[in-house]
């Protein structure tokens, strides 16, 4: 309770330290957004191939995070 | 039925007003839909790495963490770091120069930190500040690809289709974001 009173908007870190890892999704979707603004020729396609390949990034980014950890599981807890 | 999407703008001009402002450069050369985009997630970006890390995500070169300048020694007749040792002092916190691309905002956001310092408000601390500080250095360097593609698009007239006659959603080619 008493750290919800002190928060200061923009001055105290936001308290997401249990949540952090979501974080990655307004990450991407800003990437992916700024990108294909970039990329496409007409505005409208922005929102549709944004999502696209938001999708593809943090589908990428589970893959690694898998494949790191069956890597961690293999050779550090395992052996 | 199409139209040539030209600018009779410089492209440094192009450049200096996407950095002042993220997406004005798109908005000078006519495209202001891509402008507002491309602005507004810019700025969205960079404002929200400062709410999840705080201020004091800006951690502006020449200043140790509790705001004060960083001196040669002895530090009662040392000379400021920044100016003596500039380069060395910068790539300590190589992070800043990307956050300096999102324009005036950076600016704003370091003079208000270094303010913050003075009040002895801490940094966040590990993961929270990595966090804060990749959101406002995406964020600048999203705007460097946003100003280096809008000053391509002023030199470079295309012709663009009118959305009448639109069919297909393939992406442009030849923009300087291609590569």
């Amino acid at each position: 309770m008493m750290s919800i009173l002190a928060y200061t908007l923009f001055i105290t870190p936001l308290p997401v330290w249990d949540y952090w890892v979501w974080l990655i999704i307004p990450l991407c979707t800003a990437v992916s957004v700024v990108y294909k603004t970039i990329k496409c020729q007409h505005v409208r396609q922005i929102p549709k191939e944004a999502a696209g390949i938001t999708l593809w990034i943090i589908a990428a980014m589970i893959g690694v995070a898998a494949g790191v950890w069956i890597i961690y599981m293999i050779f550090v807890q395992w052996t | 039925m199409s139209r040539n999407d030209t600018t009779s703008l410089s492209p440094p001009l192009v450049a200096l007003a996407g950095w002042i402002l993220p997406g004005l450069g798109y908005w000078l050369i006519g495209q202001r839909q891509r402008g507002v985009i491309a602005g507004s997630v810019i700025l969205a970006t960079f404002l929200l790495g400062l709410l999840i890390g705080g201020i004091r995500v800006i951690d502006v070169p020449g200043y140790d963490a509790s705001g004060e300048k960083r001196m040669t020694k002895p530090r009662q007749q040392g000379e400021w770091r920044l100016k003596t040792e500039f380069v060395p002092e910068v790539m300590n916190k190589p992070w800043y120069i990307a956050q300096s691309l999102a324009g005036p905002i950076n600016i704003a956001a370091t003079w208000v930190s270094l303010d913050q310092a003075d009040k002895k408000v801490a940094m966040s601390t590990s993961r929270i500040f990595d966090i804060g500080t990749l959101y406002t250095a995406v964020a600048g360097m999203l705007n460097l690809l946003v100003i280096i593609d809008a000053s391509y698009r002023a030199t470079h007239p295309r012709k663009i289709e009118s959305p009448a006659t639109e069919s297909s959603t393939t992406p442009a080619s030849g923009s300087a974001g291609a590569a």
